[in-house]
């Protein structure tokens, strides 16, 4: 009886587990995945959306990765990039929440800025590494304004 | 002599208890450890908006999220009965118990636009090891219980793991092979996305690497990273056949992780860790170690005795 559990199991299990290989890879999904990180071809020119923090005097700074969701880089990514492909609403929704968030930064960089702006740019990456490049046609997805906390 | 008899001589041969229950106190302690250490991430959603909330997994159950006070109390008990696992306390209950919350606390972390591919793994060997009978030795349970003798109901579970261990990779191997064909190994596709990767880090000012950074630089090195990448994944079955190459196979997967986390700062934490490869090898072992051995015995409540392991240990 045993025997047949086994083999009823490991029969089922690889399976299930072998199961997203036969599907589309953009139907990725948790925890049977179908591993498509790293497998589309990929060009050298990329766009890439952040969040900038912008002070008075026009300096600029990333916002790190838990002013904009949590202390993952990747789903903060993931968050910028998805506001910013449903639109101007989504992404000023965010840009506010990301304001809000600044308040409370220790780093001066970031708590004394006057405007939050999410964009996207295109660069070549590997040029861009080297000091070679700018990211170039920024897009500007949000600009919003942080309050100040009162003294 | 049924013709099934090769299949069984390989799969359904008799082990002792020590290993899978090896693997079942290494792998729930990783969880544990690794559920608390990250706590921030996957007990508190509270950053995110309604809107981001695109259900995966046990997730899929939800159509909108769950009030914080729940996610805690799931992380919570995902934690607690992760202990009851790990010791082989009430395993029956506490086995399938912690499998199912350990996937649901991972399914809500996935659960906000973005899959991690870094809990897969440790989610499936969980489930595993709750559908075997992985608290016969090392155990709350087995305290005060005759020694069970080698059977084929402790060695089939250790041989599914490192069965579907290589299956993942396989299926990353076919991935690349679905989506860019051979030509995936020249290199270009995999040098692009270190450098995408580091440029966006850059871009949103989180910690990326520097030595990637540098690397893409230089062309040369990505065929060859490319093209082993691929042979590691798609030969990863060779692992099963004889164990010299499922050494050669885990030596060479550990060492693709070191390089995703030397060139792209990602870290896969429970390959990394090494017990997700621990299928491989007599893990069972490691409890000869001194500081171990103690730890084992307050396990077994005493059953391993001697110098050398003794015990459960001698008989797997």
């Amino acid at each position: 009886m045993h025997r047949l559990y086994a083999y009823a199991v490991s029969v089922a299990a690889l399976l299930i587990v072998g199961w997203p290989a036969t599907r589309n890879l953009d139907l990725d999904g948790f925890p049977l995945s179908t591993y498509p990180m790293f497998a589309y071809p990929k060009g050298r020119v990329a766009s890439v959306t952040s969040a900038l923090a912008v002070s008075a005097n026009g300096a600029s700074a990333p916002v790190p990765p838990k002013y904009v969701a949590n202390a993952e880089t990747m789903q903060a990514f993931r968050t910028l990039q998805a506001a910013a492909a449903k639109g101007r609403r989504e992404s000023g929704e965010l840009c506010r929440a990301i304001a809000s968030r600044l308040k409370s930064a220790s780093d001066p960089k970031l708590r004394d800025a006057q405007h939050v702006r999410a964009a996207s740019g295109r660069v070549d990456a590997i040029d861009f590494l080297a000091g070679r490049a700018t990211p170039s046609s920024r897009r500007l997805h949000a600009r919003c304004d942080v309050e100040q906390k009162q003294p | 002599m049924t013709n099934t008899a090769p299949l069984d001589s390989r799969f359904y041969a008799p082990l002792g208890p020590a290993r899978l229950a090896t693997l079942r106190v290494l792998t729930g302690a990783f969880a544990v450890i690794y559920f608390v250490v990250r706590s921030p991430v996957m007990a508190s959603f509270r950053g995110f908006r309604p809107t981001q909330f695109e259900p995966v997994g046990l997730a899929r159950v939800l159509d909108a999220p769950l009030p914080a006070g729940w996610v805690l109390a799931l992380y919570l008990a995902a934690i607690g009965f992760g202990l009851l696992f790990t010791l082989g306390a009430f395993f029956r209950v506490s086995g399938p118990a912690f499998a199912l919350l350990a996937l649901w606390v991972t399914s809500y972390r996935n659960s906000w636009g973005m899959v991690f591919h870094t809990d897969n793994l440790l989610v499936v060997h969980l489930c595993l090891i709750a559908l075997s009978d992985a608290a016969r030795a090392l155990s709350i349970d087995a305290r005060g219980r005759p020694e069970p003798a080698p059977d084929p109901r402790f060695g089939w579970p250790v041989r599914l793991i490192a069965a579907v261990t290589v299956m993942v990779y396989v299926l990353a191997g076919i991935a690349k092979l679905k989506a860019s064909g051979f030509v995936w190994m020249d290199g270009d596709t995999l040098r692009n996305y270190i450098a995408y990767d580091a440029l966006r880090k850059q871009q949103i000012g989180s910690i990326h690497s520097p030595f990637g950074a540098w690397l893409v630089q230089y062309a040369w090195p990505f065929p060859i990273i490319g093209t082993l990448t691929m042979v590691l994944e798609l030969g990863g079955p060779l692992a099963l056949v004889h164990p010299l190459a499922a050494r050669l196979w885990v030596l060479g997967v550990y060492g693709f992780h070191i390089g995703v986390l030397a060139t792209m700062a990602i870290a896969f934490p429970y390959p990394l860790s090494g017990i997700a490869f621990l299928c491989f090898f007599e893990c069972e072992k490691l409890w000869r170690w001194r500081g171990l051995k103690r730890l084992a015995r307050w396990l077994d409540g005493g059953k391993i005795t001697d110098a050398d392991g003794g015990g459960t240990l001698n008989r797997s």
